[in-house]
């Protein structure tokens, strides 16, 4: 008795017949991670914290007392691998924990089953975000301190590029926290991972290596993210290309799991 | 309409779904019902593409959930009020949604208004009560003006008055030819809401009925001075007070008819509509005889 319901159903037209131009993609994907970003008050606090040490540091800094030179960068640097780059790896972790927490990654899910687009929209999201913020705050700092000194170029070409290296490692690593976050799926234990990853294991692998006489365990934590990020404002832009590579492999590994995962 | 063909989802030793074939209809309310742990949730689950099966399948107006695109205009879903995000607004957890699937902005509102939630919508979700949770899940559900919609236990958290809205909404939906999926474990609720009823025990259909079936079924209740004869000849009578039999399942033209073949004397004869807790009850219990007898 069913079975000719059933049949009647299957032939009747589709009351909405899908056309090419309405298809989602994945721009519809990041239009709705832009708005749950933006309708947090964490996002606030993140990339207000992160702006307001930079600032206090600009303001702080005590200038080489020559106008005629530019002041150094040193001081926003520090800025940046003392406290801002943990904020910002926080930002990229609450970004996926936070919506496995509260369990609304299932709306997320059921909105997006592609899951694969869930993740490179967020990605493109927070690294966006963070390239973004960090060029304003790093940029801003050094002007700060520029105006407060009367300096001019307000920014010189050496200036501008740290700036920009700066806020390219500032956005890296927020997407390897992002995806790393995504594997752990706990704040805590994904946060302690990426701090024991930034400060300790370059210090363990050099004492290590020393240790056993085998240079080459330095090498390794050579090419971890805070020694790469420490280069790339250096000016290394090539060895900048590993933080590429250590961002997308914990995006690809995120794409994996968030698949093959119950949600 | 959702088809689930052979649906199984197994935890490690533990079957939550076990060889699961259903149909759901265009332009009925089913309604799923069963014990915690019964697995309706995890039917959800699965036809959402949220939890893999682990063989079977579930489709959605002939498509996996997955290859939907745009899904919340092809199937809307409330499987959990309080899996949104405590910071974000009800508006804004809505206009994320709705942007992710091109809905127009305005929608939103609508939604709202339908759902009674435009006056708290610039709230926090964390600030709401369960009912007002269970409320945006619902038009969250309805934002797509999807021709399936499915809600698991929408009902719990609801004021009285919410209680009657679901109702009303929800034959509405199916008046309007939607198929519509509810699960709850309160049976009074479904009997005023749902056209058929699928009970799930341990992961498996233990019954699945029209709900007319179910609540035809009339019996008697007898009164008189000396019903001992009466009570002898009817199976399943049983002495409901002083001087009163009861009989499920036997309509009272025929009780009447046995009484007076029998020269008895009766002081009132009536007919009982059974509650679907008694159906539920004889339903299951006949599905766990079976069962034990099947086995045995």
């Amino acid at each position: 008795m069913s079975a000719t319901t059933a049949q009647a159903v299957r032939t009747a037209p589709a009351a909405q017949p899908p056309t090419a131009a309405a298809r989602t993609g994945l721009g519809d994907a990041i239009g709705s991670e832009w708005i749950k970003l933006w309708s947090l008050r964490s996002t606030w606090w993140y990339l207000g914290g992160a702006a307001a040490i930079v600032v206090l540091t600009s303001l702080l800094e005590p200038g080489d007392g020559d106008p005629t030179t530019p002041n150094s960068v040193a001081p926003v640097l520090g800025a940046v691998s003392y406290f801002v780059q943990y904020v910002l790896a926080a930002f990229g972790i609450v970004a996926i924990t936070g919506e496995i927490a509260t369990r609304s990654i299932t709306v997320t899910m059921a909105c997006t089953p592609r899951r694969t687009r869930i993740m490179i929209a967020k990605a493109l999201v927070v690294g966006g975000v963070v390239l973004v913020t960090s060029l304003l705050v790093t940029g801003g700092g050094l002007l700060l301190t520029a105006v407060r000194f009367g300096e001019l170029p307000l920014l010189d070409g050496a200036q501008a590029e740290t700036v920009l290296a700066a806020s390219v490692y500032l956005a890296l690593l927020a997407v390897f926290s992002l995806g790393l976050a995504t594997l752990v799926r706990r704040t805590a234990g994904a946060l302690s991972v990426v701090l024991l990853l930034l400060l300790m294991v370059p210090e363990l692998l050099r004492m290590l290596s020393v240790r056993i006489e085998a240079p080459w365990v330095n090498t390794v934590g050579d090419w971890t993210p805070s020694p790469i990020g420490w280069r790339l404002m250096e000016g290394q832009w090539a060895d900048g290309l590993a933080l590429l590579g250590w961002a997308g492999a914990a995006v690809a590994a995120a794409v994996w799991v968030l698949r093959r995962r119950d949600a | 309409m959702i088809e689930l063909k052979n649906l199984t989802k197994r935890y490690g030793d533990k079957t939550a779904v076990d060889d699961l074939t259903l149909h759901l209809e265009p332009g009925t309310v089913t309604g799923f019902l069963g014990p915690n742990g019964a697995g309706k949730s995890t039917t959800m689950r699965l036809i959402l593409g949220l939890d893999a099966p682990t063989s079977g399948t579930a489709l959605v107006d002939g498509r996996r959930y997955a290859d939907l695109d745009r899904p919340l205009t092809t199937i809307g879903a409330l499987l959990d009020a309080k899996a949104v995000h405590p910071g974000r607004t009800g508006r804004d957890h809505l206009r994320a949604m709705a942007r992710s699937q091109r809905i127009p902005a305005r929608r939103v509102d609508e939604v709202l208004e339908r759902t009674g939630m435009t006056a708290a919508a610039r709230r926090r979700t964390g600030t709401y009560s369960l009912g007002m949770s269970q409320r945006l899940g619902i038009a969250g559900a309805l934002l797509g003006d999807p021709r399936v919609l499915m809600l698991d236990e929408p009902v719990n958290g609801l004021d009285p008055d919410g209680v009657t809205w679901i109702r009303t909404l929800l034959r509405g939906l199916a008046a309007e030819g939607r198929t519509v999926f509810v699960s709850s474990h309160l049976m009074s609720e479904m009997q005023q809401t749902a056209d058929r009823l699928v009970v799930l025990g341990k992961g498996r259909v233990i019954a699945d009925e029209p709900m007319a079936n179910l609540l035809t079924a009339t019996g008697s209740r007898v009164r008189g001075p000396a019903l001992e004869a009466l009570a002898e000849r009817l199976d399943g009578a049983r002495w409901t007070g002083d001087g009163e039999l009861t009989v499920p399942g036997v309509r009272p033209e025929e009780v009447g008819a046995l009484a007076h073949q029998l020269g008895l004397l009766l002081h009132r004869l009536e007919a009982t509509e059974p509650t679907l807790e008694e159906s539920y009850m004889s339903l299951t219990a006949d599905a766990v005889e079976y069962t034990a007898g099947g086995e045995a």
